[in-house]
């Protein structure tokens, strides 16, 4: 009840309203970035196709799956897509929000303002990410990709316990996922906001730590370096997959930003690098 | 009249460099105190703390009896503060920035229209309302971000360099305003380089050096203090000041004496050193005139802002 108070309380302040475009234009960088949108799209078709490309062994092997494929392979484009121009443009919205203020010198003007200032940070994270468009979309495609895979699951497979399990946490990640990486990248860019003065070095930061993540989250390198994959439980496998590593880092990330909060607030921190 | 402010022993240090040292001053409610002093004196300092956007390292300081260490959220309602390095928002309207932090303040919606129509009637930028923060001059953008510090009713009013960067023209207009803040009841604590400008307006002043505490008090007796050799210029009738300098030469408690032809004096005029109080130089007078002197003129020469800050600083920066 309370947090849904605070939820509310949220939705309704001044800085949520600003962040999400209906106060004034805060963010610059965010309709630079839109005009490149074509090339986004492009990009997503391209990775896609890539993508369908190298499932060719579900293709071949069994005639039967390859038009439960056709069936999905086009909600999969466009949520594809819709998350690459999301995790593109995440970063780009939250890393200049704290640095673009310190610039202008309105950060003081704000941290005098009633509010503490971990909740001025978390309504400028929230209301820069309600900009993103096709949120809604994205997360009835992968209520769709979710339910098809687990037909698909249960389908090829006998349903024991741990594949069930397996299944569950498989799906559930289907529908998770994509939204874990977009707050993770979008925390990123929010974190790295709060250290460096520079909104464009941020921006840039935010894209390779994520590309570095996304190269050390990859299951079949990580199975090479910290465990043997034929031997490991596939409840664990489904676990790694279902990004609880994503969701540990996240957790982790909004505590490191409660941190950087309490530094701004205080003014231990003020001098930031770039 | 109770104190506003209360500052005890404030100390700031960066690392080696001590930016305050042991800070004490109590402020009046309704006075408008000038903080004055050289660059790296301390001032941003002292006001950063006041404003809880800084911890110091020890001391304490107190804005409208909460403590700015234990209750900042009660200190920051209960001030309006304008940076050096004032920000605005130039994505926005003028009515929409003061609209966007009045609600920040939690000022109703219904409210805030009225409020806007008469801040910005205050700050003489009613004819701007519709145009953008980005279409505005300098001194009309320190304005704005004045009427911004006002949107909550603050009592209590920190101004860092309120008219640093402006033109004469909206210097005036800088000063004029915060003389109507100042009879509005508003206790102003303010930061400026421009001593005359301090002097026109403030009911007392601090002086800041290398982050101690020079001075602090009210601005006439402080004027008045400064002057333990007092300068006095006695005219009289006629070309000849023989007598009137022979008379000095035996009075009491005078010292120095020059003549009009070696400074810039009016003729017929002599200006000695007086270290005498205030009794000790009407008795001089009578005894001049007792002694048929022709005096047209007699007067103390009031040192202006400038003697009291040269006198009291050494040039020390931090």
């Amino acid at each position: 009840m309370k947090l849904w108070r605070w939820w509310q309380q949220l939705q309704a302040h001044p800085l949520y309203l600003r962040e999400k475009g209906e106060w004034g234009n805060p963010n610059p960088y965010y309709t630079r970035f839109t005009n490149l949108m074509p090339f986004f799209v492009l990009a997503g078709l391209v990775f896609s196709f890539c993508g369908a490309g190298t499932n060719t062994l579900l293709f071949e092997s069994d005639d039967a799956l390859w038009w439960t494929w056709c069936i999905i392979f086009l909600p999969i484009l466009v949520k594809n897509i819709i998350l690459l121009n999301a995790t593109i443009l995440a970063p780009v919205l939250t890393a200049p929000t704290i640095s673009h203020e310190i610039n202008r010198g309105t950060w003081d003007i704000l941290r005098l303002t009633p509010q503490p200032t971990f909740f001025i940070v978390i309504a400028k994270l929230i209301g820069s990410l309600g900009r993103l468009s096709f949120m809604t979309t994205l997360l009835l495609i992968n209520i769709f990709e979710a339910i098809i895979m687990s037909l698909i699951g249960f389908f090829i497979s006998s349903p024991t316990i741990t594949i069930t399990i397996g299944i569950i946490f498989g799906a559930t990640s289907i529908i998770f996922r994509p939204f874990l990486e977009i707050l993770f990248i979008a925390l990123i860019g929010l974190i790295l906001s709060t250290f460096l003065r520079s909104a464009n070095t941020a921006i840039a930061t935010s894209y390779i730590l994520w590309i570095c993540f996304k190269l050390a989250n990859n299951i079949i390198l990580w199975s090479g370096i910290f465990y043997d994959v034929l031997p490991t439980p596939s409840y664990f496998l489904s676990l790694t997959f279902t990004s609880t590593n994503y969701l540990i880092i996240i957790i982790i990330l909004l505590a490191i930003l409660y941190w950087r909060s309490y530094r701004l607030d205080t003014g231990y921190d003020w001098h930031l690098w770039g | 009249m109770s104190n506003i402010i209360e500052i005890k022993g404030l100390t700031k240090k960066y690392g080696q460099l001590t930016a305050l040292n042991d800070l004490t001053i109590d402020v009046p409610e309704g006075s408008v105190v000038g903080f004055i002093g050289p660059n790296g004196a301390g001032k941003t300092t002292t006001m950063r703390i006041l404003t809880t956007l800084m911890k110091p390292t020890s001391g304490e300081a107190w804005v409208n009896g909460y403590s700015v260490l234990t209750n900042p959220q009660a200190v920051r309602r209960s001030i309006g503060y304008m940076p050096d390095f004032f920000g605005v928002y130039d994505d926005m309207k003028v009515w929409e920035y003061l609209d966007f932090f009045a609600a920040c303040y939690d000022i109703p919606a219904s409210t805030r229209e009225g409020m806007i129509g008469d801040l910005l009637a205050l700050v003489d930028l009613t004819h701007k309302y519709d145009a953008f923060v980005d279409s505005l001059s300098r001194g009309m953008k320190q304005r704005l971000c004045l009427a911004r510090t006002l949107a909550h009713d603050p009592q209590v009013l920190i101004l860092d360099e309120p008219a640093s960067g402006l033109d004469p023209r909206a210097r005036i207009e800088m000063r004029e305003l915060l003389l109507e803040l100042r009879n509005m009841g508003k206790t102003i604590f303010f930061s400026s380089h421009i001593l005359s400008e301090v002097a026109d307006i403030c009911t007392s002043i601090a002086i800041l050096e290398a982050g101690e505490l020079v001075t602090y008090g009210d601005i006439a007796e402080m004027k008045r203090l400064l002057r333990a050799h007092r300068l006095i210029q006695v005219r009289i009738l006629g070309d000849d000041m023989t007598p009137l300098q022979d008379f000095l030469l035996q009075a009491p408690n005078v010292t120095t004496i020059t003549q009009d032809i070696d400074v810039d004096l009016p003729p017929n005029t002599l200006r000695f050193d007086f270290n005498g109080d205030d009794e000790a130089l009407s008795q001089l007078l009578r005894d001049m005139i007792t002694q048929g002197l022709p005096v047209i003129n007699f007067s103390e020469e009031t040192g202006d802002l400038e003697d009291v800050f040269l006198q009291m600083t050494k040039g020390i920066v931090n």
